[in-house]
C-alpha cells in the first residue's frame, strides 16, 4: 500500500484531469447564493435548488451581468477541484435564466449606471437636422433592418448608410454590437450618426442591449448616437444612454432623417417671405423715389415762387427808384427855375449891371460908367449923353 | 469615403441656413435695392436646388462590414 501511495496534489491533479476528461464543460442551472466578490476581481457564489449547493468561482472581467443572490442563472463552466480540496465550478459564462433574473439583473445595472451619470440629460448630444453619412448597426436579417430602410426612403433622400452586420441576440451578441461601435468610433469624423436598432423580442431575446459592455460603449462613442431596441415598451439600458432614445426601428428613422414634404414646406415658405420682402423693399424704394422727386419738385416751385418774388421787389423797386428820381429832379428842376433871374425879371424886375458887374447901390457908379438894365424882354444901357443908338429896339440909350 | 465627401455632396443644412439667412436679410428694414435683388436671385439658386435634391438624391445603403 505504501508504494501505491500519491501525494493530495497529485491526487487533485489526477482528479481534475478525469473531470476535464470527463465534463471539459457544463451548463448547470441554479440559484444564486452567498454572492460576493473579493478585492475586486474575484467573484464567489453559490449555486443551489431544492437540495444541493456548488460552490462557483469567476473573475469580475469575465462576468459580463450584474448578479445577487436569488437570482435564477446559467452558467457555462468546468468542474474543478482546488488545491484546498474545495469542489467548485470555474464559470467562463453567465446566462441570466427566467423574466425575472433579467429584470432584477436590469434594475441593478441601472442603479449603477444611473450613479455614474451615465443617463445625464445635460450629456446627450442633439443629432444633426440633415445627416448625410450614418452608421448603422443591425442585422440585415431582421424586421427592424428593413423597417428602418424603408421609414428612410420614405421619407428622405440623399443620405449614405454604412451598415454593419452583427448578431442582435445570444452570447456573441455584445461583443459583435461593441466591436462595431469601435470600428466606427475609428472613423467617427465620416459618421453624422451612429444608428443601433433591433426589432421586438423576449427580455432574454434583447438582453445584449442590456449588457454593460455594450452600454459602456454606447456612452463612449463620439458619434452621436440613436438607439431603438425592442417594441415601444420595451427599454433597454443601450436607449437609456444614447443620446437619443427611439421607441422602435421605424420612429429611429423617423428621427433620424427630416420629412421630406416639411422641407418642401419650408422652402416654399422662405421663397414666398423672400418675394414678399423683395416686393415690399421695391414698393418703399418706389415710394422714396416719388418723395424725392416731389420733394425736388417742391424745391424747384420753390426757387420759382422766389425768383418772382425777386423779380417782382427788384422792378418794384427800380421803378420807385426811378420815380423817386424823376421827383427829384422835378424838384430841382422847379428849384432851378426858381432861381433862375430872368424869371424875376418876368414879374417886371430888372438887373441893374455897369461893366457886366451887378450893381446894388448908387456908390458903384462912377461918371461915365455905362449903366445897363437888364429887363425880361431886353437891355437898356444908360450912357453919357451923345452916345448911344436910339433906332436899336432892344436897346434904349438914355443919355443923362 | 473619405473626409472630401463634405466637399463634394450637395448639403441641406448649409443651403437652408443660407437660404433662411437670405430671407432675414431681405426682411430687415434698411434694405438695398441692388443688393436684395442679388440675394433674391441666390435665394431662388438655392431654393431651386434643395427642391432639385429632394426630388432626385438617392439614399445609399451598403453593408461594409459582416461579422456573421
Amino acid at each position: 500500500m505504501k508504494n501505491d501511495a500519491i501525494t493530495v496534489s497529485e491526487f487533485n491533479a489526477v482528479l481534475n484531469q478525469t473531470l476535464s476528461f470527463a465534463y471539459p464543460e457544463v451548463v448547470v442551472e441554479g440559484e444564486v447564493s452567498g454572492f460576493k466578490v473579493s478585492q475586486g476581481k474575484w467573484v464567489f457564489f453559490d449555486l443551489k435548488d431544492s437540495d444541493s449547493v456548488v460552490g462557483c468561482f469567476i473573475t469580475t472581467y469575465q462576468l459580463k451581468t450584474e448578479l445577487e443572490d436569488g437570482m435564477l442563472i446559467r452558467v457555462k463552466a468546468a468542474p474543478q477541484l482546488t488545491k484546498w480540496g474545495k469542489f467548485s465550478l470555474t464559470v467562463r459564462e453567465v446566462e441570466l435564466a427566467g423574466e425575472g433574473s433579467v429584470k432584477r439583473a436590469f434594475d441593478l445595472l441601472k442603479a449603477k449606471f444611473e450613479k455614474e451619470g451615465l443617463f445625464a440629460p445635460e450629456r446627450k448630444r442633439a443629432l444633426p437636422e440633415f445627416p448625410q453619412k450614418v452608421m448603422l448597426i443591425t442585422s440585415a436579417q431582421a424586421a427592424a433592418f428593413n423597417d428602418f430602410v424603408t421609414i428612410i426612403n420614405d421619407r428622405w433622400s440623399g443620405v449614405d448608410i454604412d451598415h454593419i452586420q452583427v448578431q442582435v441576440q445570444g452570447v456573441l451578441a455584445p461583443a459583435q454590437i461593441v466591436e462595431a461601435i469601435i470600428y466606427a468610433n475609428s472613423v467617427a469624423d465620416e459618421y453624422d450618426a451612429m444608428v443601433i436598432i433591433r426589432g421586438g423580442g423576449s427580455a432574454e431575446d434583447l438582453q445584449a442591449f442590456n449588457t454593460e459592455e455594450v452600454v459602456r460603449a454606447v456612452f463612449a462613442s463620439d458619434i452621436p448616437s440613436i438607439v431603438a431596441i425592442g417594441h415601444e415598451d420595451d427599454v433597454s439600458l443601450a436607449e437609456l444612454v444614447a443620446d437619443v432614445r427611439a421607441a422602435t426601428p421605424t420612429d429611429a428613422a423617423r428621427r433620424l432623417v427630416p420629412n421630406r414634404s416639411e422641407i418642401q414646406t419650408r422652402v416654399a415658405s422662405l421663397t414666398n417671405s423672400m418675394l414678399s420682402s423683395l416686393e415690399n423693399t421695391v414698393s418703399i424704394s418706389r415710394t422714396q423715389l416719388e418723395g424725392f422727386y416731389h420733394s425736388i419738385e417742391i424745391r424747384l416751385n420753390n426757387l420759382r415762387y422766389n425768383l418772382a418774388e425777386a423779380f417782382t421787389r427788384s422792378c418794384c423797386a427800380i421803378e420807385i427808384l426811378v420815380h423817386s428820381s424823376v421827383s427829384q429832379l422835378e424838384s430841382s428842376k422847379k428849384l432851378l427855375e426858381s432861381l433862375d433871374p430872368r424869371a424875376i425879371l418876368s414879374r417886371g424886375y430888372s438887373i441893374t449891371r455897369i461893366n457886366g458887374k451887378v450893381i446894388k447901390s448908387p456908390s458903384q457908379y462912377s461918371s461915365g460908367d455905362t449903366i445897363v438894365i437888364q429887363l425880361q424882354q431886353g437891355k437898356i444901357s444908360l450912357k453919357p449923353q451923345g452916345e448911344g443908338d436910339s433906332n436899336d429896339k432892344r436897346q434904349t440909350i438914355i443919355s443923362f | 469615403m473619405t473626409n472630401d465627401k463634405q466637399s463634394s455632396v450637395f448639403k441641406y443644412s448649409e443651403a437652408l441656413k443660407e437660404l433662411e439667412a437670405i430671407t432675414a436679410y431681405l426682411e430687415s428694414s434698411d434694405v438695398d435695392l441692388d443688393e436684395a435683388i442679388k440675394k433674391f436671385d441666390r435665394g431662388s439658386e438655392l431654393a431651386t436646388q434643395i427642391e432639385l435634391h429632394l426630388k432626385n438624391a438617392e439614399n445609399k445603403i451598403k453593408t461594409i462590414r459582416s461579422k456573421n
